[in-house]
């Protein structure tokens, strides 16, 4: 198991390994339509996931007219508040009533694994870093809050997004046999895994990007993204 | 860490990797559109999906139905309760398949739950899942039927409320039982004895319910083994280990676990009413379930002739409003119960120093500031003070029971003894001379009066006995008394004691008075709208 995350040992030598060996195999020119900023990662028998690529992401209240990320459906601002991903390290900016651990936030402040952040009056988001090696973020709500459409937790993905049996990592999925590793890498998703992966029923590249509305299987696992 | 949700009103979900038949963004249910799979049970895949409105349900693939299990599942389809999870439909899509189509539930299931403690839930937690389970079940017992495959499984928690899920798909999951498939091990922690011989009565239920209380409390199923077989067995012959088990639940436990269906609680409303009641303040993560159609103890008559079953002491025949309230008064909060009588017994002191300031000048005594007034005035405000408290705290203990009378005025006169004997020492302490207070009245002599008039602790002790024994003081201070402060009560009191040879005129009258006055005034009192409430839940049963 990895020890647990310092900014020095994030970026580890394994970690860069990993990175250098996925680098080697992309496409020089990436092929293939480019995702949409944030779309919902469907898991079969876990739950299903809204993602966001983007470096910023906006929370606000969910409304037919809304524009922001993270629309959520209680009393909140239109824009409530900005997240926002510097190299390793996430930001909140708030533009209505934002509390970080009960204390409230005025301006920008850096966010830490497992902050506690409260919107408006009452709507509490848990923000947590589960893999030490990886950027991308987690929000949940702790209460009976939700977003719209319906999520059962927000991923902030930066490079990776891991989705297997261990409980460090971001999508905890404990009947898998084997972690599923997504790459993101200008707003393409890549996905590779140690056993063969199976994109709408056909054997997949870790090369070929993948679609929203496609399907990827590994032995009983099923992953879908839909397009919000 | 994103975690793994095996949510919805899916029953068993199935905890190996599983294909699902239909995938995200397929329709085979026309007007649903599938999102994910959320699990596989005994006879169904279940999947999140999202109406063509736009609304969220699980949705339910019947695989092999037949016309006469469809009825029995419609039979539940417009069943209403806050602890029963929603059905919202049953339809069929073009290949005949059946669906079933309810309310979605995120989160984690009871099975889940119990695997995150294994050491049980605190007691508040487990007794506000049992309460919204049996409630949920009890609904649907009372209205013929039996939900057969109770199991933690089953059991979800929507925004606070505990909600049963997988009722009437019982005719499936016994035939699925008979051909012994599909069913795993699991299921068979939770099967009564009597399921073995093909009978499947309510008490089925009831057993389940035993079991999973019993799991909540302790982290653990009562019989547990390596095989079917083993659990089998246990079920058949092996007595439940209750010895970790709260005394508060013991009883209701080991009687839903009786190995004979006739000697277990009849049905989830029987079991319910020996359940104790949540505490929903002290809960954060339950909400108070709206107001349903309350379970009573139901007709005991219907229950002499039906079975042979004999009275919990927990249900016992409830026939008037009160004792309902007063059975239902055992089992609220004790905190609470304690703040109403500290409330009462501050608002008696008040109310006493209130109307022993009005007595002084009635009785003759100015109040003029003398050392001599003033250590009158106190010795008859502690004694008024402490009479009143005597009642105040026996009618509070009294109240939620059912008593004999005669020993209740036994127990008075005892207290009364310690009254007096106290009135007796504060008189000597504050140095009073009561010879003219206690001049006899009438030419009546008392053998334990003394002759010269100077009173003894005998004369004390023995007539705030009987002055206690005589009345029935508690009576004025039941919450569920008649009127709050009835003035004939007084009156009556005074009269009493008039006819006593205790404390001369005016004060013997003045003094009970007030005293039946005070006690009336701070004792708490039930408000017409709770009656009402009682009132009418025992009407619906007569």
């Amino acid at each position: 198991m990895f020890p647990r995350w310092t900014p020095f040992n994030r970026l580890g030598h394994l970690w860069q390994w990993i990175l250098d060996d996925h680098r080697q195999v992309l496409p020089a020119s990436p092929m293939g339509k480019s995702l949409p900023e944030r779309f919902v990662l469907w898991v079969d028998g876990v739950g299903g996931y809204l993602a966001c690529l983007s470096d910023e992401i906006t929370l606000g209240q969910a409304t037919p007219e809304t524009t922001v990320d993270i629309p959520i459906l209680a009393d909140l601002s239109g824009k409530h508040a900005t997240l926002r991903r510097q190299g390793e390290h996430y930001l909140i900016e708030p533009a209505g009533k934002v509390f970080l651990n009960g204390t409230k936030v005025e301006e920008p402040v850096l966010l830490a694994d497992n902050d506690l952040l409260t919107l408006g009056d009452d709507v509490e988001l848990r923000f947590q870093m589960p893999h030490p090696l990886s950027a991308t973020a987690c929000l949940n709500f702790t209460n009976h809050y939700r977003t719209e459409p319906r999520s059962d937790a927000i991923l902030l993905i930066s490079q990776s997004l891991i989705l297997g049996p261990g409980n460090h990592n971001h999508v905890v999925c404990r009947q898998w046999p084997e972690n599923i590793v997504l790459f993101h890498e200008k707003n393409r998703l890549y996905c590779r895994s140690r056993q063969a992966v199976e994109l709408d029923g056909q054997p997949l590249k870790s090369t070929t990007p993948i679609q929203c509305g496609q399907q990827i299987s590994l032995d009983g696992c099923a992953i879908s993204l839909e397009e919000v | 860490m994103v975690d793994q949700h095996h949510d919805g009103p899916g029953d068993s979900v199935e905890k190996q990797p599983i294909n699902f038949t239909h995938a995200s963004g397929s329709s085979p249910l026309e007007g649903y559109t599938i999102k994910r799979g959320i699990g596989v049970g005994g006879f169904g895949e279940v999947y999140f999906a999202i109406s063509d409105g736009g609304k969220e349900v699980a949705i339910k693939r019947i695989q092999r139905h037949l016309d006469i299990e469809l009825r029995g599942m419609r039979q539940c389809l417009n069943i209403k309760h806050p602890n029963l999870l929603c059905l919202f439909d049953i339809r069929q899509d073009e290949q005949d398949t059946g669906w079933i189509v309810m309310e979605f539930i995120s989160g984690k299931n009871l099975k889940e739950l119990l695997e995150e403690s294994p050491q049980g839930f605190p007691r508040d937690q487990a007794v506000a899942w049992i309460h919204g389970i049996t409630s949920g079940v009890a609904h649907l017992h009372r209205h013929g039927i039996v939900h057969r495959d109770l199991k933690p499984a089953n059991i979800f928690m929507d925004d606070g409320l505990v909600k049963v899920g997988d009722y009437g798909l019982s005719k499936f999951i016994s035939c699925s039982r008979q051909g012994g498939q599909t069913e795993s091990v699991g299921t068979f922690h939770y099967m009564a004895p009597e399921i073995g011989k093909g009978e499947y009565g309510k008490q089925v239920d009831v057993y389940a319910l035993g079991i999973m209380f019993y799991e909540m409390l302790t982290g653990d199923v009562p019989f547990d083994g390596e095989s079917s077989q083993e659990i089998i067995m246990k079920h058949l012959t092996d007595e439940p280990d209750l010895a970790g088990i709260d005394s508060r639940f013991k009883l209701a436990i080991s009687k839903a676990l009786e190995k004979d269906a006739s000697k277990r609680f009849r049905d989830g409303t029987e079991l319910l009413d020996a359940l104790p009641k949540p505490d929903y303040t002290r809960l954060k993560d339950f909400t108070k379930p709206p107001e349903a159609p309350v379970p009573v103890a139901p007709d005991p008559r219907v229950r002499v002739s039906e079975t042979t079953v004999p009275k919990s002491p927990a249900s016992p025949g409830l026939t008037t409003w009160y004792d309902l309230a007063r059975s239902e008064l055992k089992s609220s909060p004790s905190r609470d119960r304690l703040t109403q009588l500290l409330g009462s017994l501050l608002k008696a002191s008040l109310v006493s120093t209130i109307l022993t300031l009005i007595m002084l000048p009635i009785g003759g005594i100015p109040i003029d500031g003398q050392p001599g007034t003033m250590s009158f005035f106190g010795w008859l405000l502690t004694s008024h003070i402490s009479f009143c408290w005597a009642v105040l705290l026996l009618g509070h203990y009294w109240e939620s029971r059912k008593g004999d009378e005669t020993i209740r005025r036994l127990v008075m006169f005892g207290v009364g003894v310690g009254a007096g004997t106290l009135a007796f020492f504060t008189a000597s302490f504050l140095n009073l001379s009561l010879v003219d207070f206690h001049r006899p009245s009438g030419s009546m002599q008392w053998p334990w009066m003394a002759a010269n008039g100077i009173p003894t602790l005998g004369q004390y002790a023995i007539n705030y006995g009987i002055l206690f024994a005589v009345i029935c003081w508690w009576k004025q201070a039941d919450s569920f008394r008649p009127l709050r402060i009835d003035l004939l009560n007084a009156v009556a009191c005074a009269l009493v004691t008039w006819l006593l040879p205790i404390v001369p005129l005016p004060w013997s009258l003045m003094m009970a008075a007030s005293i039946s006055i005070t006690v009336q005034a701070s004792a708490p009192f039930l408000p017409e709208k709770d009656r009402k409430r009682y009132k009418i839940q025992i009407r619906r049963y007569h």
